[in-house]
């Protein structure tokens, strides 16, 4: 399929004109009362710096900011196959609903009576999130996943302290592990011990049978793992863990690949953290907003964060009275907007959720069963295992053969319209790409994706030096990652930017 | 069940790929799953069954219609409140290539959204008076306090002194946020009278021990802190970094707080083109002035200009990743990810929209209101604001004469008229004292409006 | 960008013939025994590699048989030195150290040698750690971590640190001690550190000019100072940047290639041989041992830190002994490995150890017999490898 993807050589939006248009109106019925309170401001804090904002024209916005849209890439495009990501399609039913002045326009401190509908649909979600992992109660005040990690150390931190077990004081994490899993359990205090991979794909036990002892807290693991692999040792890892009064911690960035099929509840975990903004289809809005709730098993309800919404027979009000809470994550309540889409998401489903899992594990090993069999490919860890969710492959062959990297080979893929997936994650494998379709993609686009990647790979042992130019068919061709970085040419504003002209004149 | 948002979910594509995997049934791929831990019945979620798009949305009718608006723009105040959110930036947030979009780490496919977070960047660093501006946090409140935990990594102390006048929510925030680093949040006393922080207890609590001081303007009761130039410079005298939160929608007409020697700078893009959405999500401002300590410092996600390889072309991409290190350094360190891209698109395109001259008339529009509504305060019998002598911006807080302010919120609010939220909430003391906010949605009217029906409801006391 | 390029003609002439290097007198065995020269094959793949890959910068050569001889044919900009002299067939040390200094005067920003481990001590020797170094592999001995796996790898290094998508580390530059070597004992030594391309992984675009590395260093040294070390405990520290890095914290000068003893964070030893090391213990009592990760391959004992012998370590309890290193050292190493001439000793210390790898971060890593990593592998676990 041709790709070229719209090149306009958009001036920085202080650069769109040079003269001072009419902008957006506004009133001046009170100019008066202005006047008089402006007086009153002491001198220091009257603005005398200037403001260097443009003004310009509402058609003149428009165009900037359509013509930025036109050269940036979303799942509404293409596929975006970013593994642990699960850049599922957004159905358009949640974006409209979500967007509906009740819940926009609500004030997070209106009187609960005035807000039962929102509140009535918080507390579904926290039961249907409960249900979906297997917990009993769940919080939606974290305001992303990784927030909701933290959230979940806290809560680990405390519960120990509560028994007087201070000295629990180390957190286990896989190597392979989201890189927000140790930041997150630093934050709250732990130290943390990384355990590796074994080559099956799965977590080593003996590894983790020798760092385990009474200093352990918990363990964070996500399951399937960041290889798409399932860990079938999770009931004995689960037991372990819980022999010594430490906690198991669920990453639930790779829900996807097992929903209504196995529970994390059911493996053994405490605590879950869901991250509503990929398993549960609410936009990822070009980097946020997200949406990640905390589910917790019975004994830990206690220790979430405040609010949470409870129902009394009669109405639904927000509860605070959690005697061990962890405190608050975040103002307010959560990222509603998101929540509301995700609550939509899972209305429409219903049942149809675990399809949801069925799909996205068919398709990838479909496509799996596709590359692995290419040139320059190669499958690390557990090659005779199925994946779950997404897969990933190593392009070390390619580079040795060819001096081809995975980064050449993500670019190439860019050239012909498609998203490049995660590229050198997880560490643990080389040149790695690591993949996720997710069950919103058809055949007809799995099977491009696959016909791309052997195109990219037969160029790569035919003409190298194609493959290392690309992309060419985006808005711009590979960017100079030194001039980006360096102390002297650092640019994160147009006012560095302005320095940097004037300086080369 | 084959479901229109899983293509693949009908039969016959189901059997090809099978057939290509030789299996004969999906479940086969999850045979390294424990039998005793399968989940063997239906999950009870939902409504029992697929709906179609036109039950959905009934159903979703029929819930959110038991919130209540009020007929009048919402006076409801506390950190947000209620803005006029401009049709160009839904229709711009409503570009797919925007808000289906990952986070822009493939840079050349993604050059527009990394220039409209770029502009961001430069539109708030210049509207706040810093130099770098991150691309966003999850909101004021957790800006608040990785803004704090970034002052203890840099300064290497615990100590954090807090205005008594900040969001009593922002403070619960970096109290859980600071736990895991040991820091010692210690607040500093509200001046009864006027409403602003003590500045003398400041000055008591100030120590070399002291990492940063936080102040937030207008504070939490809708003063204006008109000694933040002091307070400023109280904070420089012990090697402490000055931490200010601003409200973005004041800057047009206030000065920056960079320009007055803020080390960092924190607020909400809540206003900005971004609704309440009954608090979340929004997206939370992080700036720095200084580019040699603390930059490296700074969390989250950062866009840089730059050239493409071997041209004059200019591009953009993502920078410093290797910040991640000296953050990691210390135990005071952060996480943060996914943060609140979308957001910050918006608010970038509603400055634009506005430009200075229309940032400048909504700081007057707004502070006109604040003082009619302060003046008819002053003038009433039922109410006064809880300070008389000081200024206010956007948000009022009131006292009610003889009644509890939970009470006159409730009459209020049967009348049509919404306001809050009640002071008891963070204050026990203050029982008959509630806030308020003006914004460039309410007219003369409303504002007329809200004082007669307070004078009725207040009248018979 | 500028290019420093040098060629030692002869390494790597006597791996065919059964010598175990060509430095001085080995070289006229060498060719006494009929060995042909080894190195100008792999400097002409270098170049050829560089051109296709794209290299824009320039090269500054040394000349003749050194550098420019190999240039001729190829379409990179380059110019030659004057030194050594034309018609001069057989090169020496000397040559090699001459050229360098002239490839510092003339500014470059990278220098690429084909030799080997002699050959990287000889560039080290002047370049120290100015300029960052990369060797094209050609010599009999290989042990310096400044080696790109083959030619073609070493111009792809060249060309993305021209693109500026590489940052660099501190890297040992080790060779084996060459009297011992003719009674074929295998004796590693570290001499010292150059600054080189990060060669593991190519990670995500956008990286620092200086390696986070540093910054792991540190982190690592600070949470060991404040987590790990007590009074009344006599703290060896290995050779390495990142046990230097404990003592820099500490405000102590330890050196970089020695095993230096602290106590109660004052120095009370310097470059301690072997038997010192033993005479501290006794004075002392309570020790432990700080060591980090040596080489590419993985060692922590037994390669560079030798004075950490057999009968050092059996009067060290396995829970004294600490390991450091950072992420980058790590990559790419799936054990770490030991060597001390003692199987007994070597079972008793394989498992799974713990390493520290930032601040308040413990990596799992096996650690194996250098001997018996296959042994491993076939044995279908530690538990059975250990048993047998």
């Amino acid at each position: 399929m041709l790709f070229r993807q719209a090149k306009w050589e958009e001036p920085i939006v202080f650069e769109l004109s040079s003269f001072s248009k009419q902008t957006f109106l506004i009133d001046e019925e009170f100019a008066n009362e202005a006047s008089e309170a402006l007086k009153r401001i002491p001198e220091s804090l009257v603005r005398s710096s200037e403001l260097k904002i443009p003004n310009l024209s509402e058609v003149e916005v428009v165009r900037h900011y359509n013509r930025l849209s036109q050269m940036s890439y979303g799942v509404d495009v293409g596929p975006v196959p970013l593994g642990s990501c699960t850049m599922k399609y957004n159905p358009k039913i949640c974006e409209e609903l979500a967007s509906d002045p009740r819940v926009t326009e609500l004030h997070p401190y209106q009187d609960e009576e005035e807000a039962q509908g929102i509140l009535e649909i918080m507390y579904l979600m926290q039961r249907w999130l409960s249900e979906i992992t297997g917990m009993d109660e769940c919080s939606l005040q974290p305001p992303a996943g990784a927030a909701g990690e933290f959230v979940g150390a806290l809560i680990i931190r405390k519960y120990h302290h509560d028994r007087g077990l201070n000295n629990k004081n180390e957190m286990i994490v896989p190597e392979a592990a989201h890189g927000s899993n140790p930041a997150s359990s630093a934050m709250a205090g732990f130290k943390v011990v990384k355990i590796p991979t074994a080559p099956s794909g799965e977590t080593d036990i003996e590894a983790l049978k020798s760092v385990l002892s009474d200093n352990t807290a918990g363990l964070m693991l996500t399951n399937p793992n960041t290889l798409g692999i399932f860990e079938s040792g999770i009931v004995e890892i689960s037991d372990l863990i819980h022999e010594k009064s430490a906690l198991m911690y669920y990453d639930g960035a790779n829900l996807n690949g097992i929903l209504g099929i196995v529970r994390p509840g059911d493996m053994g975990f405490d605590i879950v953290h869901l991250n509503l903004h990929k398993t549960f289809a609410a936009p990822h809005g070009g980097g946020g907003p997200g949406a990640g709730a905390v589910c917790v098993k019975k004994e830990l309800i206690d220790y979430l964060p405040v609010p949470l919404v409870g129902f009394d027979g009669r109405s639904y009000k927000l509860r605070y009275d959690l005697s061990r809470t962890i405190g608050r994550v975040s103002w307010f309540y959560g990222n509603i907007v998101p929540i509301v889409k995700s609550f939509i998401y899972i209305a429409a489903l219903g049942p149809a959720l675990r399809e949801v899992a069925e799909v996205s594990v068919l398709n990838t090993n479909y496509l799996m069963s596709k590359l692995r069999r290419m040139r320059g490919i190669s499958l690390p860890y557990g090659e005779n295992r199925w994946r779950k969710h997404e897969f990933v492959v190593s392009f070390e062959n390619l580079l040795k053969e060819t001096g081809v990297s995975a980064e050449d080979v993500a670019k190439a893929l860019l050239d012909r319209g498609l998203h490049a997936p995660t590229i050198y994650f997880p560490l643990i494998v080389k040149e790695a790409h690591m993949i996720e379709v997710t069950e919103t993609e058809t055949k007809e686009n799995i099977d491009r994706l696959a016909k791309a990647y052997e195109e990219i790979i037969e160029l790569a042992y035919r003409d190298p030096q194609v493959i290392k130019s690309s992309p060419v068919n985006t808005s711009v061709k590979r960017l100079d990652v030194l001039v980006a970085n360096h102390p002297r040419t650092l640019a994160p504003t147009y006012e560095h930017l302005r320095r940097l002209k004037s300086q080369e004149v | 069940m084959p479901h229109n948002w899983i293509p693949n979910s009908s039969p016959d594509i189901k059997k090809e790929l099978m057939k290509e995997l030789g299996i004969s049934d999906v479940l086969e791929l999850f045979n390294d799953v424990p039998t005793e831990i399968i989940f063997n019945r239906d999950l009870s979620i939902g409504f029992g069954k697929p709906l179609t798009e036109y039950e959905v949305r009934r159903l979703f009718n029929e819930l959110i219609s038991k919130n209540r608006l009020s007929n009048v723009p919402s006076f409801i105040g506390g950190g947000v409140c209620q803005h006029y959110v401009p049709s160009v930036v839904k229709a711009i947030l409503s570009r797919p290539e925007f808000y289906t979009a990952y986070t822009p780490y493939q840079a050349e496919i993604a050059q527009g959204l990394l220039q409209a977070l770029f502009e961001y960047q430069s539109l708030i660093a210049n509207l706040y008076g810093v130099k770098v501006v991150n691309a966003s946090m999850y909101n004021g409140s957790t800006a608040s306090a990785e803004a704090v935990l970034m002052a203890a990594r840099v300064k290497k102390k615990k100590k954090i002194l807090v205005s008594g006048c900040a969001h009593p929510e922002i403070i619960e925030v970096m109290k859980s946020w600071g736990f895991g680093a040991g820091l010692d949040i210690v607040k500093v006393q509200v001046d009864l009278k006027s409403g602003e922080t003590d500045l003398s207890d400041l000055r008591s609590k100030l120590d070399k021990d002291t990492a940063a001081v936080f102040i937030q303007t207008p504070n939490f009761f809708g003063v204006v802190e008109s000694a933040l130039k002091e307070v400023i410079e109280e904070t420089h005298k012990f090697d402490a970094l000055s931490i200010v939160y601003s409200n973005p929608l004041s800057l047009g007409i206030f000065e920056s707080p960079g320009s007055l020697g803020a080390d960092i700078v924190v607020g909400d893009v809540q206003g900005l083109g971004v609704s309440l959405n009954y608090g979340g999500p929004s997206a939370g401002i992080l700036g720095i002035n200084d580019e040699k300590e603390l930059l490296r410092q700074l969390p989250g996600r950062l866009i840089g200009a730059t050239r493409t390889l071997g041209s004059d072309e200019l591009g953009f991409t993502m920078i410093l990743q290797t910040r991640e290190q000296h953050i990691k350094r210390e135990k005071a360190t952060s996480n943060i990810t996914t943060n609140s891209s979308l957001e910050a698109v918006g608010a970038a395109v509603y400055l634009t929209l506005l430009g200075s001259q229309g940032l400048k008339k909504l700081g007057e529009a707004i502070l006109g209101r604040t003082h009619y509504l302060v003046k008819r305060l002053l003038n009433t019998s039922v109410a006064e604001p809880l300070f008389p002598e000081s200024l206010y911006f956007r948000e009022v807080s009131i006292r009610f004469r003889g009644k509890k302010a939970s009470q006159v919120i409730k009459l209020l609010s049967s009348r049509g008229v919404s306001i809050g939220p009640a002071l008891s909430k963070f204050y026990e003391e203050l029982s008959e004292c509630s806030l308020a906010c003006v914004t460039e949605l309410h007219t003369r009217k409303d504002i007329d409006f809200l004082m007669t029906v307070l004078e009725e409801v207040l009248e018979g006391v | 960008m500028k290019l420093g390029f040098v060629v030692n003609p002869i390494a790597g002439m006597g791996g065919s013939v059964g010598l175990k290097g060509t430095d001085g007198e080995l070289y006229e065995e060498a060719l006494k025994r009929g060995a042909k020269p080894v190195a100008p094959s792999k400097a002409v793949r270098f170049l050829q590699a560089l051109s296709e890959k794209g290299f824009q910068g320039v090269i500054v050569a040394a000349n003749s048989v050194m550098g420019c001889d190999y240039l001729s044919s190829s379409r990179l900009r380059f110019s030659c030195l004057d030194l050594p002299d034309r018609g001069k067939s057989v090169t020496s040390r000397e040559d090699t150290l001459r050229v360098i200094e002239v490839f510092l005067k003339s500014d470059v920003d990278l220098i690429v040698f084909v030799g080997g481990d002699g050959t990287a001590r000889d560039v080290l020797s002047v370049a120290g750690t100015k300029v960052p170094i990369l060797g094209v592999p050609s010599g009999v001995k290989m042990y310096s971590g400044v080696f790109a796996t083959s030619p073609e790898v070493a111009a792809e290094v060249v060309v993305e640190f021209e693109r500026g998508n590489i940052s660099v580390d501190q890297v040992e530059v080790a060779d084996v001690d060459e009297i011992k070597l003719k009674e074929d004992l295998l004796n590693v030594r570290l001499y010292g550190y150059a600054v080189a391309p990060v060669l593991e992984g190519f990670v995500v675009p956008s990286k620092d000019l200086v390696s986070g590395s540093e910054e792991e260093k540190w982190g690592i040294a600070k949470y060991f100072i404040e987590e790990y070390m007590f009074p009344g405990v006599l703290y060896f520290l290995g050779p390495g940047t990142t046990t230097k890095a404990i003592a820099d914290l500490l405000g102590l000068k330890k050196t970089l290639l020695g095993v230096d003893a602290i106590y109660e964070r004052k120095l009370v030893g310097r470059d301690l041989s072997e038997s010192e090391i033993l005479r501290l213990i006794e004075k002392y009592g309570r020790v432990s041992l700080v060591v980090s990760v040596i080489g590419r391959q993985g060692y922590i004992f037994g390669r560079g830190n030798q004075q950490f012998s057999a009968r050092v370590l059996r009067l060290v309890k396995k829970t004294d002994i600490f390991v450091l290193a950072t992420h980058s050292k790590l990559a790419g190493i799936k054990y770490l490995l030991i060597d001390v001439g003692d199987p007994e000793l070597e079972l008793e210390l394989s498992g799974y150890w713990r390493v520290i790898t930032g601040y308040g971060e413990e990596t799992v890593k096996l650690v194996l017999p250098a001997c018996c990593v296959d042994k491993y592998l076939s044995s279908g676990g530690l538990t059975q490898y250990l048993k047998t």
